[in-house]
């Protein structure tokens, strides 16, 4: 793996806009370009490198599966943070799992090339920088790099996915789509799967997780009640980027979860990606696959790690980077010294699994430090698909670290 | 196999489409307490049938005493109301006077309602002529007018909505109503 800067394109952004892709920056206060897409650089991998990362993430996903069932069969997931009615959903959306199929899915992976990938974590809920690795490196790598290849089959792997569940289980019904607006990166990645779910051969339609409605014939909040769009049209099939333990705490919630237990409603992705996408599954994976070469050692209770182990603090339900810490432990698993890196947010509260720190892949960055970036890995319908690459200049990737291209 | 591995086609469906999912005008209907059904059969598929034979009963009784009542055709459909008809009236020395009065599409089955619901009608209804003003304390059954864009009301609240132009609901129908605003508690982005 191999950093390699260049000259952007000078009309990169009307060119990525022209995509739709009007996520490209998120300019703020302290950063006012907000680079989110930056084709400065790219990272050249070579055919070797692409197969040990397919081969990686086809493995993993054999572990992830084999843990979700041991995180169930062994009566687990209470240690995950689920509540028992959402453990009561988990264990019904698994036990009919192939009726309740998974379209997508985010490895993140530790990858400098001289070792085994690492699995960091797994995005198996709510994965978005989807729509860039799929199409809009692919458009950069077409324009730049004709003659080059790109890990990329993303596209085709999710009109099969989709394909594959309307034949399935679509029946005639009309799919739903939702995430919550505004918000323009989950709205594009919305667009973008409705976009490949209309290719597939489905009636669909976009809707903003506030406008769903519960249609009932009383004030009986479950008596005969559906979920309904705007034009009250019956959801039946529903695709979210709302994370599951959100939308289940939501006053909506309880309905929602009736309706999938009694079949009435289909979600995408199926409750039992709750559990993969739980930190926890992290410390089971290494539980079960002591010193696998694509894990890293993973622990809910960090007495478990030698003092002067660097360890990093991931919220069981965090996402995006947000209430990582990194810290170097000493005795009895207590921090020595103040934390090397810490993001804010809002999680932690449900409990936190801890992982030795593992070395990203990392290039001199231009105006000096060192950037580092972390390998999102796609799993479409179970099969390894493409990879996004994520770059920062801080120890922690996070929801505005750049998306940087890939070829080789 | 790494030759494989190309994206062979992408098309793309996006460009221009940037549409905002922010939420379409809509009238709201959480604060609708009851069901609307268009006959007691439709009633009973969902609660007590004796109880939903008494509601409609009691529903059709306030529709004739305190229904709308208009000289013309004209004056009623000018009203809101999306179907009139033609009805007898006997006055106190035995003659009878012909009013048209809206069509009942169907009734509200639901908590008992007293005062304070105002009268019938649609909400642009002229004051009207011969309503006694509330609803029957007690009363366990509503009458339910449509309105031409397909809103239903009773008392003045709007307590449904049906297909735009609606004259009349099939037998064995029961109009739901609907409540939003039940996802997205959390306003920040759910990807990851």
């Amino acid at each position: 793996m191999e950093r390699v800067g260049i000259a952007p394109r000078p009309d990169w952004r009307a060119k990525a806009e022209a995509l739709g892709f009007d996520w490209h920056s998120a300019p703020t206060a302290d950063d006012p370009v907000g680079l989110y897409w930056d084709e400065s650089a790219y990272w050249r991998l070579t055919a070797d490198e692409v197969d040990v990362l397919e081969a990686a993430s086809m493995e993993l996903h054999e572990m992830c599966m084999a843990a979700t069932e041991a995180a169930i069969s062994r009566r687990l997931l209470p240690h995950f943070g689920f509540d028992a009615a959402a453990i009561k959903l988990i264990e019904n959306s698994w036990s009919r799992r192939d009726a309740a199929p998974s379209v997508y899915g985010r490895f993140d992976l530790a990858y400098t090339g001289g070792g085994p990938p690492k699995l960091l974590e797994y995005n198996a809920d709510t994965p978005t920088g989807l729509y860039e690795a799929s199409v809009v490196q692919w458009t950069w790598l077409e324009e730049r790099f004709p003659d080059s290849d790109q890990f990329n089959s993303i596209h085709e792997g999710l009109v099969a996915a989709w394909t594959a569940v309307r034949e399935k289980n679509g029946g005639d019904d009309p799919l739903h789509l939702t995430c919550l607006a505004p918000h323009a990166e989950d709205e594009g990645t919305l667009r973008y799967m409705l976009d490949t779910a209309l290719e597939a051969g489905w009636t669909a339609k976009n809707i903003s997780a506030a406008d769903i409605g519960w249609s009932a014939p009383s004030g009986d909040p479950n008596a005969a009640g559906y979920f309904v769009d705007v034009e009250d049209t019956r959801i039946r099939k529903l695709f979210k980027i709302v994370p599951w333990d959100w939308m289940l705490s939501d006053a909506f919630g309880g309905q929602l979860a009736n309706a999938v237990m009694k079949r009435e409603l289909q979600v995408i992705e199926p409750a039992w990606k709750m559990v993969m996408a739980n930190k926890a599954v992290l410390a089971l994976l290494w539980e079960m696959y002591p010193d696998h070469p694509n894990l890293v050692p993973a622990f809910m209770d960090r007495r478990a790690f030698a003092p002067g182990t660097t360890v990093v603090a991931k919220p069981l339900l965090g996402r995006e980077g947000a209430n990582i810490s990194i810290a170097v432990l000493g005795e009895g698993g207590e921090p020595a010294g103040a934390p090397l890196a810490h993001m804010g947010g809002e999680y932690g509260a449900e409990g936190y699994v801890y992982q030795t720190l593992t070395p990203l892949a990392e290039a001199p960055a231009p105006g000096g430090g060192t950037y580092r970036a972390v390998i999102g890995s796609w799993m479409i319908d179970g099969v390894s698909r493409g990879i996004g690459i994520r770059e920062d200049a801080g120890l922690i990737t996070h929801n505005r670290s750049r998306f940087v291209p890939h070829l080789f | 196999m790494a030759a494989m591995r190309k994206s062979r086609y992408v098309t793309i469906l996006l460009a221009g489409v940037a549409t905002s999912l922010a939420a379409c005008d809509q009238h709201d209907m959480t604060k609708d307490e009851g069901a609307v059904y268009s006959d007691p059969a439709a009633c009973a598929k969902d609660v007590d049938a004796a109880a939903c034979e008494q509601a409609y009963v009691a529903a059709k009784e306030e529709h004739t005493k305190q229904a709308p009542k208009f000289t013309t055709q004209e004056e009623c459909l000018a009203a809101g109301f999306t179907q009139c008809e033609s009805t007898e009236v006997k006055t106190a020395s035995g003659a009878s006077s012909s009013f048209f009065m809206p069509m009942m599409m169907g009734y509200m089955m639901g908590r008992m309602m007293g005062g304070g619901m105002g009268g019938f009608g649609a909400p642009n209804a002229p004051p009207q002529q011969t309503s006694t003003g509330a609803g029957a304390a007690g009363a366990a059954g509503r009458p339910v007018y449509g309105d031409r864009n397909g809103y239903l009301y009773t008392g003045g609240q709007p307590v449904g909505r049906v297909a735009p132009g609606t004259t009349s609901l099939p037998s064995g129908t029961a109009v739901r109503s609907v409540s939003r605003g039940g996802f997205g508690a959390r306003g920040m982005s759910g990807g990851s």
